[in-house]
């Protein structure tokens, strides 16, 4: 049953612009997260249609966590949809159950979506993930009626848009945290690159943020920056930080600090930790 | 994961009157209630194709690039959280199919550039390898537009018709 957003995803929705006019497809789901419990076993989220056509959508689960590329970018990694699902411990897919899963949307129009969880009855104490996967493709064809006289090769591609939130299932008292286990950093001109090994602790995952300090030599701090993370298992991130150039040849101190402090996130949602820190020292040039 | 600045969530702060759901409101007072709150609200990440990837009609036994910087190319919007991080997956077919037939045309040399990278990066087509981005410190919300383009070869003696298949652009958050 389309219902109408609630007021505050509705001043978003015009923050977003206005619709667009292409017959195109495009997607977007209220709230970001969701966590789900024994006592709380039902959750729900909202689907809109931000296009000016109407739209197919689709909702399924697929695992996948949050772990850093080579570059020390953090990525989503989602199990292959044309894949069996991962037979790991902490996957919730398979007991989640979206309903509906298969609805069309008129422009503008948005359905709630209930999110069901039927875990195991054996299930141990812990948190279990999975991703809420939401589809939007187009209704029409992407090619217009052929002339029958027509002998040319034609090209239909469709776009098909998804996004993606992640759902938490969270049995018994929960904890977490996580480790520095290494902080190094290399300049380069008027830019450090600092890199770290952050290993999470305890029976949840880690969310929260990092807090960047880099201090000149007597101490004074001259950059600072924070980034919101997610820490599943381990990730290695990488961030860059610009330092100002008349400080570039002297020492340097970077102080990372982790907290666990998310007011982007629901009330409730996030499961607190000590904060934890460390500082590393970059010689002179 | 690149600072410029002192980069603190710029996360807008609403004041917004809400109704109070009915079973909620009943523990307070018959019938419904108004109250004042305070709430963070968080830019929903909206994914829209803006632009199909337009071949048009291929010559058959030639091939047919359409670059990203193409007004024909595909074209997506990204809008989510200033300054957010965030994963996109592409997955673009290597065969389109003429209906039922089994005849196929391959597509490749896919590529895509961003809003704030317009240099080209190719992909391969049926990849689930992530790519990360962060969406540009707004006021009031970070957009990348992302466009994509790819070469279609018709080969010789390639049957005349219809071609058609389905690309996908997955988009979330990386910070959840």
């Amino acid at each position: 049953m389309p219902l109408r957003p609630p007021i505050a995803m509705t001043l978003t929705w015009y923050a977003l612009g206005t619709l667009a006019s292409a017959q195109l497809p495009g997607v977007a789901v209220d709230p970001h997260m969701v966590v789900l419990t024994p006592r709380n076993p039902n959750g729900r989220i909202v689907v809109f249609n931000p296009r000016a056509t109407a739209a197919e959508f689709t909702v399924h689960l697929r695992f996948g966590t949050v772990t850093t590329d080579t570059g020390g970018q953090a990525v989503v990694r989602m199990a292959d949809d044309t894949a069996p699902q991962p037979a790991i411990h902490e996957n919730a897919s398979a007991w989640i159950t979206p309903y509906p899963t298969k609805f069309i949307l008129n422009p503008g129009a948005s359905q709630v979506v209930r999110l069901t969880a039927t875990p195991p009855r054996t299930v141990a104490i812990g948190e279990y993930w999975s991703r809420v996967v939401v589809r939007a493709r187009e209704l029409v064809p992407p090619l217009s009626p052929r002339n029958i006289t027509d002998s040319s090769v034609r090209i239909g591609l469709s776009l098909e848009t998804s996004t993606v939130i992640p759902l938490f299932y969270r049995v018994g008292d929960l904890s977490t945290g996580v480790t520095i286990d290494s902080l190094s950093a290399t300049r380069d001109r008027d830019t450090l690159a600092i890199r770290a090994t952050l290993t999470r602790t305890g029976t949840a995952a880690y969310l929260g943020v990092a807090q960047l300090t880099v201090n000149d030599s007597i101490g004074r701090p001259i950059a600072t920056a924070s980034k919101r993370l997610a820490i599943y298992h381990t990730n290695h991130p990488r961030w860059t930080i610009a330092i100002p150039n008349s400080t570039r040849a002297q020492p340097h101190h970077v102080t990372l600090v982790l907290t666990t402090n998310r007011p982007d996130t629901p009330k409730g949602t996030i499961i607190r930790a000590s904060a934890v820190a460390r500082t590393q020292t970059i010689p002179s040039s | 994961m690149n600072f410029r600045a002192c980069i603190i969530p710029s996360v807008a702060l609403f004041a917004t009157l809400v109704s109070l759901p009915q079973s909620r409101a009943r523990a307070q007072s018959s019938g419904s209630a108004t109250v004042a709150m305070t709430a963070q609200v968080v830019q929903p990440l909206t994914v829209s194709a803006s632009r199909p990837l337009d071949f048009g009609s291929v010559f058959v036994g030639n091939n047919k690039t359409i670059a990203p910087s193409a007004a024909t190319a595909g074209q997506v919007d990204i809008k989510g959280q200033s300054n957010a991080n965030i994963s996109v997956t592409l997955t673009m077919p290597t065969m389109l199919m003429l209906g039922n037939t089994g005849t196929g045309l391959t597509l490749n040399n896919w590529n895509y550039s961003t809003s704030l990278a317009p240099t080209p990066v190719s992909f391969p087509g049926q990849s689930s390898t992530p790519i990360a981005m962060t969406l540009p410190t707004s006021a009031s919300y970070g957009r990348i537009t992302l466009n994509i383009g790819a070469t279609a070869s018709a080969a010789a003696g390639q049957t005349p018709g219809d071609y058609t298949g389905s690309g996908q652009i997955t988009v979330t958050y990386t910070d959840l």
